[in-house]
């Protein structure tokens, strides 16, 4: 068997003939223009889909209940819109697979670059959060035709699942405080002595509270409470009976 | 100018604007570089010498694929590396060893720093091709890529399109898995 060949003649008489042919330059700088879009999009898209999320949760209320603790968490997971997370991996996988396809990105410096800029994003996401600006970008981002759509479907004002509500006192009885929720139904709370609330904290109609509990047939047994305060946008949501009944103001 | 005194990324700058003579002399300088690494991969040198003419079709069709600023010769060889990696797929030639890492690892000695230059002096290629082929693949390429193309761990990451600092791990590796391979079949170098 040879240790050297010469494949020089065949290959220049492939070119000759045209069985082999040049890729243009073009085809490169499209293909280079194509990934960069691609990565660019699916990593913006990703994010965007991210904050939608957050706005999505903390419209249904879900962030209210990071007050409980650990007794909250199982509200915020149930509050979140899978889907959406599920769409928003999937992306941030397709934007890594395409980076990958780059010259640069198994060397050594494009991993701190990467680790960096995850975390800058991280945080930047962080502070826009709590800030707000999350909120006021969302909010015109939800009236979009495409997005309104979703979000029509997402947001409710309220709660998911059947671990917790929020609500407006109607009527405060002996053990039974009757809530009027975001859609309007009336719902009667069972509370005693168990529960925990805020110490010398009387219930009084009109009231907006958000409880953690489990439904139990037509009433909802009560395991935390807590008042909503009057700067809190669930005051506004949340419908008043006009007029309230006059109720006692014992509990 | 002498056409072999040409640098690769000139010759290729002139092979995209249809200077044949360019192309042949790129082929000339490399076909046997290329040939070589390629039978050392996939271990049969009639499929070798087709991978190469494959590698080379590649190599024209995507010349304006290439980046004038980085080397030629870790273009070219991770093109052939592509090529022998789909064609072993295909193949399903290399086989997997079942040594735990934590075994060669903890195994590794300290000697086996002059193991590799001691088999390439002493052994025929024959033999060493027999020895190659009974390591891990991803070793093997690191191994030939290091000891007989003598490439560096730069041009090896990028051949390879991994971290120097992986490079040099997988080269530790490929050492101490040799050395396994040498003391679990009982041999001596000069004698497998």
């Amino acid at each position: 068997m040879p240790d050297k060949i010469d494949i020089s003649k065949n290959i220049k008489e492939q070119i000759s003939q045209n069985h082999i042919k040049m890729r243009s330059k073009w085809f490169f700088i499209v293909e280079k223009l194509g990934l960069e879009s691609g990565f660019l999009f699916s990593l913006l898209l990703g994010l965007a889909i991210l904050c939608f999320v957050l706005y999505i949760m903390e419209q249904n209320g879900a962030f209210e209940f990071t007050e409980f603790g650990v007794q909250g968490w199982p509200v915020i997971f149930d509050n979140i819109p899978y889907d959406l997370v599920v769409a928003a991996i999937v992306l941030f996988a397709l934007a890594n697979y395409i980076i990958k396809q780059f010259d640069f990105s198994y060397r050594k410096p494009f991993y701190l670059f990467s680790c960096s800029a995850l975390i800058l994003i991280s945080a930047v996401g962080i502070i826009m959060f709590w800030t707000g600006v999350n909120h006021l970008m969302m909010e015109k981002l939800a009236s979009a035709p495409i997005v309104k759509n979703i979000a029509s479907k997402k947001i409710t004002n309220s709660p998911q699942g059947e671990k917790a509500i929020i609500g407006r006192i109607v009527k405060v009885g002996s053990g039974v405080v009757t809530l009027q929720t975001v859609d309007g139904k009336q719902l009667g709370i069972v509370i005693n002595q168990k529960i925990e609330r805020p110490l010398d904290v009387r219930f009084i109609p009109g009231q907006v509270i958000k409880i953690i509990g489990s439904k139990e047939g037509e009433k909802f047994k009560a395991k935390f409470i807590s008042i909503i305060q009057s700067n809190n946008r669930f005051i506004k949501i949340v419908p008043i009976i006009s007029p309230v009944p006059n109720a006692s103001t014992s509990n | 100018m002498d056409i072999q005194k040409i640098p690769d990324e000139e010759l290729v700058e002139r092979a995209r604007h249809d200077n044949q003579e360019a192309f042949s002399e790129i082929v000339k300088r490399y076909q046997n570089k290329i040939y070589s690494y390629a039978s050392r991969l996939v271990g049969n040198r009639d499929e070798a010498e087709d991978l190469t003419q494959e590698v080379f079709i590649k190599v024209y069709k995507n010349l304006y694929g290439f980046d004038i600023k980085r080397k030629f010769s870790s273009w070219i060889y991770r093109i052939a590396h592509n090529e022998s990696v789909n064609h072993i797929k295909k193949r399903s030639y290399f086989k997997i060893l079942s040594i735990e890492q934590n075994e060669f690892l903890k195994n590794t000695m300290s000697s086996t720093e002059n193991l590799i230059e001691e088999i390439i002096q002493k052994e025929s290629s024959e033999k060493i091709r027999k020895l190659l082929d009974k390591i891990s693949f991803k070793y093997k390429e690191v191994l030939v890529l290091r000891y007989f193309e003598e490439k560096s761990y730069e041009e090896m990451s990028d051949i390879l399109r991994i971290p120097t600092n992986t490079v040099g791990t997988l080269i530790n590796r490929a050492k101490g898995q040799l050395e396994q391979i040498v003391k679990k079949e009982g041999l001596k170098i000069s004698n497998f």
